[in-house]
């Protein structure tokens, strides 16, 4: 359901969320990210467990304190998000069956969103310019990680400059030729990352990373210092992951996330995107191979990251965020690689054919 | 300008029936990205940005298409599934349409390929093949009805 307010409404909006927060604050703690060098921000937890738990998760973006951040993303316990609707908009609570509650200010004759309330999922989002309100009810170490990554809708606006946006995906890169890898779950880009970095690799950046467009060359960043392995891949890797650490599972609790920070001091911040690569599992391949995609593959690699990004980002409908990743990806040459059961031969596979771009 | 197709040269306006039965198309790749998964086919302008999701019944006519199967060997497919309603062809030619108008398809040298077309999504679709288009953000929003707040009073009906 979508509901219009006039400014008036939005503002009594924000003085209740004022309200819910103040007595919070007190016992509330602050990180700082510094986002691929493009942007910062400011996390404002009143809920100290949130801090420990980005640490944790976002420890290569986290930086010292900066006095004007770009962004404030405030983050807080919120017991009763049909509560919160009824008395921050002064409603009698009057559809029991609606789930997610658009709020949009009615500016003219168009329909600016700011807010986002999903009694389902007990979650309330709020934005007012370039600060960010999340309130959920549990900040569970599972719950961070459920459909996506708990701040990924916050951190793409933050991070949509004309030149720069978050993707989802993955990339992999060595000797100085990255390979932006286009696949969403369950496409074993996770373990091809990881087998990567136990080999050597200069850069790895796993589900969300930063795309940023220079002059003359695409860069990616990572933000998250997290990998999602299934537990079958985690014990086939147990014995070579001794810097990883465990954080906790995923909400549906079929992946494990670790924390690969520890792999850091080996790894470059900042890579050139080379190559796009659209992995296919092939149980059936004795060993991995990559070949050149046709111009339908490349389209469906493109297509694929696209898709998920807005997906994930609950951006369908933003034209000019699909223009410029299509810009910045159609330039790049496409690659397929057929993944074999093989997991170390298909990092080998994909190290010898970053090493043959040279 | 008229649309003219590569093989039969003859204006869409007046092209009959059973011509139309007959046509091909392909992607247009000239500005078309085009990926299915999950059963879903998604569509983007690469030049507009604008993006385009298919409901699972077009998604299969769509993937026919791109197969090498005409209108025909679609529709023939189409009649043969289970509870095949009367007039099917009209949603389908409608699609048809749509994809043109969108750009998403070009026609194609003539071909014939037999067509495979899902019964449980055909089903679930009502025989009715969707490609809808994300052009807007405003547009999303329309997707729900729109309430006006008046405050101390709850919501007021949905917004005409």
């Amino acid at each position: 359901m979508v509901l219009s307010l006039n400014t008036e409404q939005k503002q009594r909006c924000f003085r209740h969320l004022e309200r819910v927060l103040d007595p919070l604050k007190a016992g509330a703690a602050d990180c700082y990210l510094n986002l691929g060098g493009i942007k910062t921000m400011r996390i404002v937890s009143c809920d100290p467990e949130a801090i420990w738990m980005i640490r944790r998760q976002l420890a290569w973006s986290l930086s010292a304190p900066v006095s004007a951040p770009d962004a404030t993303l405030v983050l807080w316990r919120e017991s009763s998000v049909r509560d919160f609707l009824c008395r921050g908009l002064g409603l009698e609570m009057a559809d029991e069956g609606t789930e997610e509650t658009i709020l949009v200010l009615r500016d003219g004759g168009k329909w600016i969103p700011f807010g986002r309330i999903n009694a389902a999922d007990g979650r309330v989002c709020l934005s007012d310019k370039q600060t960010f309100y999340y309130g959920v009810g549990s900040f569970d170490p599972e719950e961070w990680i459920r459909e996506g990554h708990l701040f990924v809708q916050f951190l793409y606006r933050v991070l949509d400059t004309p030149s720069s946006h978050l993707v989802h995906g993955a990339c992999i890169g060595m000797d100085g030729n990255g390979v932006l890898i286009c696949a969403r779950g369950q496409r074993g880009k996770s373990t091809l990352a990881v087998t990567a970095m136990l080999q050597g690799c200069e850069y790895v950046s796993d589900d969300y990373l930063i795309l940023e467009q220079t002059s003359s060359t695409l860069l990616a960043s990572p933000v998250y210092s997290i990998i999602t392995l299934s537990p079958q891949m985690y014990s086939a890797l147990y014995d070579r992951m001794d810097r990883a650490r465990f954080v906790c599972n995923n909400a549906r609790k079929d992946k494990y996330v670790f924390d690969i920070s520890g792999y850091g001091a080996s790894l470059r911040r900042r890579y050139p995107v080379r190559v796009g690569l659209f992995p296919v599992i092939d149980p059936s391949a004795g060993q991995a191979a990559i070949t050149p995609c046709s111009s339908a593959e490349k389209g469906r690699a493109i297509t694929h990251l696209i898709h998920s990004t807005v997906q994930q980002m609950q951006a369908q409908g933003d034209t000019v965020a699909v223009r410029k990743l299509v810009s910045m990806l159609q330039g790049l040459p496409f690659y397929t690689i057929t993944l074999s059961p093989d997991i170390h031969g298909n990092a080998t596979c994909l190290r010898d054919f970053l090493h043959s771009l040279q | 300008m008229p649309l003219v197709y590569g093989i039969s040269c003859i204006p869409f306006n007046k092209i009959d029936i059973e011509h139309m039965e007959h046509l091909n198309y392909q992607l247009n790749e000239s500005k078309m990205y085009a990926d299915v998964t999950d059963g879903i086919a998604i569509i983007i302008n690469a030049v507009t940005g604008i993006y385009y999701g298919m409901n699972g019944y077009g998604t299969g006519i769509f993937e026919n298409l791109m197969a090498g199967s005409s209108l025909e060997d679609i529709l023939v497919a189409a009649r043969a599934l289970p509870d095949a309603p009367q007039g099917l062809e009209e949603p389908v030619r409608a699609f048809l349409d749509t994809l043109e108008a969108f750009e998403i398809v070009l026609p194609a040298p003539e071909s014939s390929r037999p067509a495979s077309l899902k019964a449980e999504d055909a089903a679930f679709d009502q025989f009715v093949p969707v490609c809808k288009e994300y052009r807007d953000v405003q547009e999303l929003l329309f997707a729900d009805p729109i309430h006006e707040v008046q405050e101390d009073k709850g919501w007021t009906p949905e917004k005409e």
